[in-house]
């Protein structure tokens, strides 16, 4: 599939830059370009099996790379300096003579290599791009466009480097204990907890990791039949037992596991998909093409977007390695049935709460504010993997979906994910309205 | 010395074809490259040996008639024997019934996969026609078939039956090891005693026999032998993947109860076929338990190493398992099977990739029995690449297309190839094996080898070798070795067991013994010839040959010609056989008083892993304790001792009363710094007010410098055995440190203390200061200036001792640690000159001076990481350490390399340096891309500007002080470098007992637990060191040795990290 993809973009390389189109129209100015360009960084994220929390980090990073670009010459997307935490305004810029998105395009791509391997993961797709110009541009243009990319790119490197990311990689493991209730590895990889320092890493809005504490979980209890705790493992423990079709396409569609082990013995391998916000920056595209977004517009939606689960991953995991909670699987192999899978993989990482469930909601809000509530569509981003396309009314809508599909995959309490869905909005509300421009729209 | 005969000259023409079809292919039935077995037997007693082949395809077994010569009839067909599983697999040959001549049983793996047949045994009908009377005996087991083994569990002289099943299930959920009660009707193994006199058939007695009948079960190998020598018959069984190998202990009493736990250490974790036998000459049966790991260094970094330590711990340990480690194992039987040692690294057996068949026997007839082991897989699964390849492909084909045939046609031709030679190892019946598959003549041999006998099969008085392969013709090697005398010994039953399957021979010639327990299910689905085999070298006669019948009747023949063959007749023995007064134990030199103690006292280490704070530290360092001091505090006569405590579970004054009793005191004083770990301790007079005083060393390499509970404490006796706290007259000292030693250094009638400085608890490898603390002649100390000694970057200091080594009358310093070199500090009134010994880079752990030879001059013992270990065995050039911040991320790396023929690489796997440092994957994505390639190559323009550690020499030592400001080394005997040595200590008569292990290592490096404490004595007429005995029941990581005088006798303590203490008396 992905050789196909990269051939169908050659086509459309082609065909739109004709000699005699270059004196009127800029190939570059393309929003579908741009999120042709994102997938690019999709699948190079794909293949390097991050995890789903860093994948946003690298998404984000790029992202705002493009939008800075953008800001300087379309006022409708002033910069984000002043509002992400620590964001500095650009150095001034000459922007007379540069095809800004093609910088844009540029700024994206090396921002997007430089947090993914190995060196130069993007840089035949780049070269795509560079003989592209080369046939709808003079060599000043190009390169005053080149050169506006790389200073917009190192300024937000650079701003990167202070997100305590690279302190982190070395921090303290997460010690696993065998106390009740407390999360242990689980099988059938049995990996060590991800990033349980996340809470370190510098939020873009929010003022902080714990700006938005949700409630403590329910108490671990496996021997009260009528505690909530209880009450919570007998519910996921029978849905799982009894899945209906609809309800495990619902899983598989949401499921977003970067990776997926599979053992067979002696063999194991793993099976890749989107991680979750990968998902979404394809939801963005599609959303995007729907509306007919003009580029500023996409690129600011990327933005927001990524910006939104960037941040709600930090509230996520601020509180994930504040409960440590154990998963269904492991309760209740444990205590209740040694048998019993979940629908999905179970992710390794504390259950409270739901990754996924956050994210996509500060998502929803954020491309609520974009493109409107009630906007209807079809998210066909999973055909790749074969699993069959979803419609949705709303974002909003999709993310109360994603609630059931995390619970339905056997990985989540329902109750968890509500408080996620919550949480999550708080998260992409406070994202969008820090963040707002003259396009956005009211959400609340 | 080996020849391999082609099948047109033997007439052997078997290939193993694995069936392959939709659905049946190494993507689904992980066994389906484990081949088929050979079985060996002269089945018509004509004096040759016939062989049999099974296949994994229905009706291919093959049996062949030796016609002499190596040329082979197939009889297959005639016989009757071409079986109707559709997937055989174990072959064995035995008399089942009693009848006197050899029947073939032969396993199948069924029920799943589609896969039909049962088990099948041929009763041989003496007439070169068999017929299969499996149903009718009731072996026909169906289900997941390994192999049988014969053997008479109860002493009622037929032979019973064990089965071993491997297992299908996955295991992905890793399952407590309550599961092995669980039943399961195609796995888990079975017992069937052979009832056949009484009921004419065989009676399952698993449960009742206390055999596990469960899906953990993934048996791929057992051996039978009486492993305790009580005379009943034992059973080990090699268990694939996270279930431990069982180590059933044959009560008499038609049970068996699983052991291991009492008596092994570790386990191959991926055990395959396995072996025992006496590799040593001592009379005990050893195991040897193959694996699967690349011997190559391409191989193996492309292999996927062990999960980090907290992970494992969480699937194995804290599941019920035992330790297990991805490695072959060679067991030493410590005697009497109360512990075995793993010697597979220092022995250089341990890495012979995806093995499968070990058998132990002696091939060149120097009565040294030699090692074969049969290996290769015809494709590689758990290739890193390739997990990445499928990974992808899943991305790249349409999901309707997986799990077709289509798609596992691609998936599987992308597997890499697994192809090995069958290896030869030459035994010295010591500790070492020599590979020689070169000089042997089968390391060219590439291909996939299976099931494997050996057997004389031209009668010229050597072991040939039968190999099954896949997709290849069966092997026949030919043994063309020099000739050197040997016997083969017949065993005439008197019974049904007529081939005394079970009996044990000894053979004693010019002072040396062997022994052999005859048992024909060996190696790896396969059986040998019911014959003994002894090499003789050239001894013409055997002075002495003792053989035990399974019903333990026995005969002692006196000087037996070295004849090619004697049959040895169960009709000629009698009495009963006792093991203990025929084989004596020697006395040993200490007395284990331990229960006469009574002592509130047990070291608990706390949980604190190195690794997850520093990601890459060769090892850990904060499981040292715990050290031991001794003093009588209170002069009632008897020693006191002060045992160090790590964090949270505090050191303890321990008051020694009469009658072997130990009373806490002070504990308020010493709990009030339980979050400290201390890490050793010093009675001394440090007042002159005749009272000892105590310094306690604060440690552990969990706190990070600053750290108030760094603090040491001091402490003053009241003159009365109780203590103050006045830590305020020493020095605040907030680092990591480990060790300290007393002297009066300036000779100013005051004792002194060195403190040795050990790591910054996140930045390992960087030299730290240790000091010198000056006492002011009232117990007011302060650190010495660089005038008296420079300490400020001495290294990474475990241990130190003061001794006048020159005779200048001054106490010099002698200092040991990791990742330097011994260093000396001479010592010339009251100043120091440093003198590194040259060459002596370690990882030392313990320094013990001491006069060896007794000459007047202070030699000294050093006790290092030793050769039992993956940093040792096939390594040739310096282990190092490089230090830096690689990725400028403001943490410290170190990335510990190895030498191989002049290149250096790393110990780690890329993705596990990959953790700490993921700027690696800029360079190279592909494991390929770096394996087998340099530390230089894959660090790229990175490696530059660090810091180099070396530890030349792993070996420890004896340094003998040659009076001329020099020190010769010695190594220490190969039994004393089987792990590192932590503590020395000597005894009147001028013998020494070492003692260490050490378990705070990653999975991949796997624990150091085979040293058990041993003596050592130094010989001074030829100036050799020679090992003694060991204390065989006593396992643990033991920290200190330390003497104590209790009303005039002398007691010996020793001290084991999370651990209680045990006290021994010299007798």
């Amino acid at each position: 599939m992905k050789q196909i993809l990269i051939f169908s973009v050659a086509v459309f390389i082609f065909s739109s830059c004709s000699r005699k189109e270059k004196a009127t129209v800029n190939p570059f100015n393309d929003p579908i370009l741009f999120a042709k360009t994102v997938k690019e960084l999709n699948n190079v994220v794909m293949e390097n099996n991050f995890s789903p929390i860093v994948a946003s980090r690298n998404y984000a990073y790029a992202s705002i790379a493009a939008y800075e670009t953008i800001s300087l010459t379309d006022p409708r997307f002033p910069t984000f300096s002043g509002r992400l935490k620590q964001l500095t305004p650009l150095p001034r810029l000459d922007t007379n003579g540069v095809n800004i998105p093609y910088a844009s395009l540029l700024a994206f791509c090396k921002v997007g290599q430089s947090v993914t391997f190995p060196e130069g993961s993007m840089k035949t797709y780049v070269a795509k791009l560079d003989s592209m110009a080369a046939e709808s541009m003079d060599k000043e243009e190009i390169d005053k466009s080149k050169n506006l990319a790389d200073v917009v790119a190192k300024h937000i490197i650079d701003w990167s480097k202070g997100d305590y990311y690279t302190q982190t990689r070395t921090a303290e493991k997460y010690e696993v204990k065998n106390e009740e209730g407390r999360w242990v590895p689980t099988p059938p990889a049995y990996m060590e907890a991800v990033e349980p320092h996340w809470d370190m890493i510098r939020p873009m809005v929010m003022d902080s990791a714990d700006q938005f504490v949700p409630p403590a979980p329910p108490a671990f209890n496996v021997k009260d039949t009528s505690s909530k705790y209880y009450k919570e493992v007998m519910l996921i423990k029978n849905a799982i037992d009894s899945l209906t079709p609809e309800q495990k396409h619902i899983a598989d569609f949401w499921d977003d596991l970067g990776t997926r082990t599979i053992v067979k013995g002696h063999v194991s391998f793993l099976k890749k998909k989107f991680s979750p916000t990968g998902h979404w920056m394809n939801i963005v595209g599609i959303a995007a093409e729907k509306d007919k977004a003009d580029f500023g517009t996409t690129v600011y939606a990327y933005a927001l977007t990524s910006i939104s689960m960037f941040d709600a991953f930090i509230q996520c995991w601020d509180e994930k390695y504040r409960d440590n909670t154990v998963r269904p699987e492991t309760v209740i192999n444990k205590y209740f049935d040694p048998e019993w899978r979940p629908f999905l993989e179970t992710p390794p990482f504390p259950e409270y709460t739901c990754g996924h469930s956050t994210i996509s909601s500060a998502a929803a809000e954020a491309l609520t504010s974009v493109f409107g509530d009630n906007f209807a569509y079809t998210d066909t981003s999973e055909l790749e993997f074969n699993i069959p396309s979803r419609s949705f009314p709303s974002f909003r809508a999709a993310a109360i979906e994603n609630n059931w599909a995390r619970f339905y995959g056997g990985i989540h309490y329902h109750n968890s994910c509500i408080i996620s869905n919550e949480y999550g909005k708080k998260v992409g509300d406070l994202v969008a309205d820090k963040l707002k421009s003259s396009i956005s729209k009211k959400i609340n | 010395m080996f020849k391999s005969l082609p099948a047109s000259q033997t007439k052997v023409d078997f290939v193993n074809n694995p069936e392959s079809r939709d659905g049946l292919s190494i993507l689904y039935y992980l066994y389906y490259y484990n081949g088929g077995g050979v079985a060996i037997g002269d089945i018509n007693n004509d004096g040759l040996q016939d062989i049999y082949f099974s296949a994994n395809a229905k009706g291919k077994n093959k049996l062949y008639l030796n016609k002499g010569h190596f040329q082979f009839e197939d009889i297959t067909d005639k016989a009757g024997v071409a079986g109707t599983a559709d997937w055989s697999t174990g072959v064995t040959m035995a008399d089942v019934n009693g009848d006197g001549l050899l029947d073939i049983y032969v396993c199948a793996s069924s029920q799943h996969h589609g896969l039909k047949g049962e088990n099948q045994l041929f009763i041989n009908n003496g007439n070169l026609k068999f017929s299969d009377s499996a149903k009718k005996y009731n072996l026909n087991f169906s289900g997941l078939g390994t192999q049988a083994a014969f053997f008479d569990y109860d002493h009622d002289g037929d032979l019973d039956c064990y089965l071993l099943n491997h297992s299908l299930k996955p295991h992905q959920n890793i399952k407590d090891t309550s599961a092995r009660e669980v039943y399961d009707s195609i796995s888990g193994d079975r017992l069937l005693r052979n009832d056949l006199s009484a009921t004419g058939t065989f009676t399952d007695v698993s449960k009742e026999a206390g055999i596990y009948q469960s899906s953990l079960g993934y048996g791929l190998g057992i051996a039978i032998a009486d492993f305790n020598n009580d005379g009943w018959d034992d059973i080990y069984v090699g268990n694939d993947f996270h279930e431990n190998d069982y180590y059933y202990l044959n009560t008499g009493q038609g049970k068996f109860i699983e052991s291991g736990a009492n008596h092994f250490g570790h386990y191959s974790r991926f055990s395959m076929g396995n072996d025992a036998a006496d590799f040593n000459n001592d009379g005990q049966p050893d195991i040897f338990t193959a694996d699967m790991l690349p011997p190559d260094e391409k191989t193996l970094k492309t292999y996927g190493s062990d999960e980090n330590l907290s992970t494992y711990k969480f699937k194995l340990t804290s599941h019920g398992y035992q330790d297990q480690v991805s490695r072959n194992c060679l067991q030493r039987n410590n005697g009497n099977g109360d512990s075995y040692s793993d010697i597979a690294l220092q022995a250089g057996v341990s890495a012979t990739d995806w093995s499968w068949a070990p058998l132990f026997a002696d091939f060149d007839n120097d009565g040294k029995k030699d090692l074969f082991i049969s290996s290769g897989i015809v494709k590689r699964p758990v290739d890193l690449d390739y997990i990445r390849f499928v990974s992808n492909l899943s991305l790249k084909v349409p999901e309707n297309l997986n799990s077709t045939s289509k798609y596992d046609a691609m998936a599987i031709k992308e597997m890499p190839d697994g192809a090995s030679h069958p290896y030869f190892f030459k035994g010295d019946a010591g500790l070492s094996f020599i590979d020689v598959s070169e000089a042997w003549g089968t390391e060219n041999m590439k291909g996939y080898f299976n099931g494997a006998a050996y057997a004389d099969l031209d009668l010229d008085g050597n072991l040939d070798m039968v190999i099954n392969c896949i997709n290849a013709p069966a092997v026949i090697l030919q043994n063309k070795a020099p000739q050197k005398l040997s016997i083969d010994i017949k065993l005439k039953g008197s019974d049904k067991n007529t081939f005394g399957i079970g009996a044990k021979v000894w053979l004693f010639v010019k002072g040396k013994m062997q022994f052999q327990q005859l048992q024909t299910s060996r190696g790896f689905m396969s059986s040998c010839a019911p014959v003994l085999h002894f090499g003789l070298d050239s001894s013409r006669i055997i002075d002495s040959l003792l053989v035990v019948w399974p019903n333990q009747k026995y005969q002692v023949l006196k000087n037996v010609p070295g004849v090619p063959v004697i049959e040895i007749s169960q009709n000629n023995a009698g009495g009963v056989f006792n093991y203990r007064s025929y084989f004596p134990p020697p006395p040993s030199p200490l007395l284990d008083i331990t229960s006469t103690f009574r002592v509130g006292f047990t070291h608990r280490e706390n949980s604190f892993l190195d690794f997850n704070k520093q990601y890459l530290i060769p090892h850990m360092e904060s499981t040292r304790g715990p050290k031991v001091a001794v003093a009588d505090v209170n002069k009632d006569g008897l020693d006191d001792i002060f045992v160090c405590g790590a964090s949270g579970n505090p050191g303890q004054l321990l008051i020694q009363k009469p009658a072997h009793q130990f009373s806490p005191s002070d504990t308020a004083l010493f709990n009030a710094s339980r979050e400290s770990e201390s890490v050793d301790a010093v009675f001394f007079d440090a007042n002159k007010d005749g009272w000892p005083d105590l310094y306690v060393v604060a440690g552990g390499n969990q706190f990070n410098d600053g750290d108030p509970r760094l603090a040491d404490r001091f402490y003053l006796n009241d003159g009365k055995g109780h203590f103050t706290d006045a830590s305020a007259k020493i020095p605040a000292i907030l680092k990591n440190k480990s060790c300290v030693a007393v002297a009066d250094m300036d000779k100013d009638g005051d004792e002194d203390l060195f403190v040795g400085g050990l790591a910054n608890a996140t930045q390992f490898g960087i030299p730290q200061p240790s000091y010198i603390l000056v006492n002011n002649g009232s117990g007011m100390f302060t650190g010495a200036g660089k005038n008296i000694i420079n300490l400020d970057s001495t290294g990474i200091v475990t241990s130190a001792g003061f001794a006048d080594l020159d005779k200048n009358g001054w106490p010099d310093l002698v200092v040991g640690g990791e990742w330097m070199p011994l260093k000396v500090f001479y010592n010339t009134n009251g100043k120091f000159r440093e003198a590194d010994l040259p060459k002596t880079t370690g990882l030392w752990q313990s320094i013990y001076p001491t006069d060896v030879n007794g000459d007047g001059l202070i030699d000294f013992l050093a006790g290092n990481w030793g050769h039992n270990s993956k940093l040792w065995a096939g390594k040739n050039g310096p282990l190092k350490l490089y230090i830096k911040d690689f990725d400028n991320n403001g943490a410290v790396e170190q990335v510990m390399c190895y030498t191989i023929n002049g290149e250096e690489y790393t110990f780690l796997a890329k993705d596990e340096l990959e953790r700490a440092l993921p700027v690696l994957k800029k360079a190279y994505l592909h494991y390929s891309d770096v394996a087998g390639k340099t530390v230089q190559y894959m660090f790229y323009d990175l490696f530059k500007g660090f810091r180099e550690l070396k530890a030349e020499l792993l070996t420890s030592s004896c340094f003998i002080n040659d009076g001329k400001g020099g020190f010769l080394r010695q190594d220490l005997p190969d039994a004393l470098q089987l792990s590192p040595i932590f503590s020395f200590t000597g005894f009147s008569n001028g013998s020494y007992l070492a003692a260490g292990n050490f378990y705070g290592t990653i999975p991949y490096e796997g624990p150091y637990d085979a040293l058990f404490p041993t003596f050592m004595n130094y010989n001074k007429d030829t100036q050799k060191w020679a090992s003694g005995q060991l204390i065989s029941n006593l396992p643990g990581e033991v920290r200190d040795l330390k003497w104590i005088n209790q009303s005039g006798k002398n007691i010996l303590i020793l001290a084991r990290n999370n651990d209680s203490l045990r006290f021994f008396q010299p007798q």
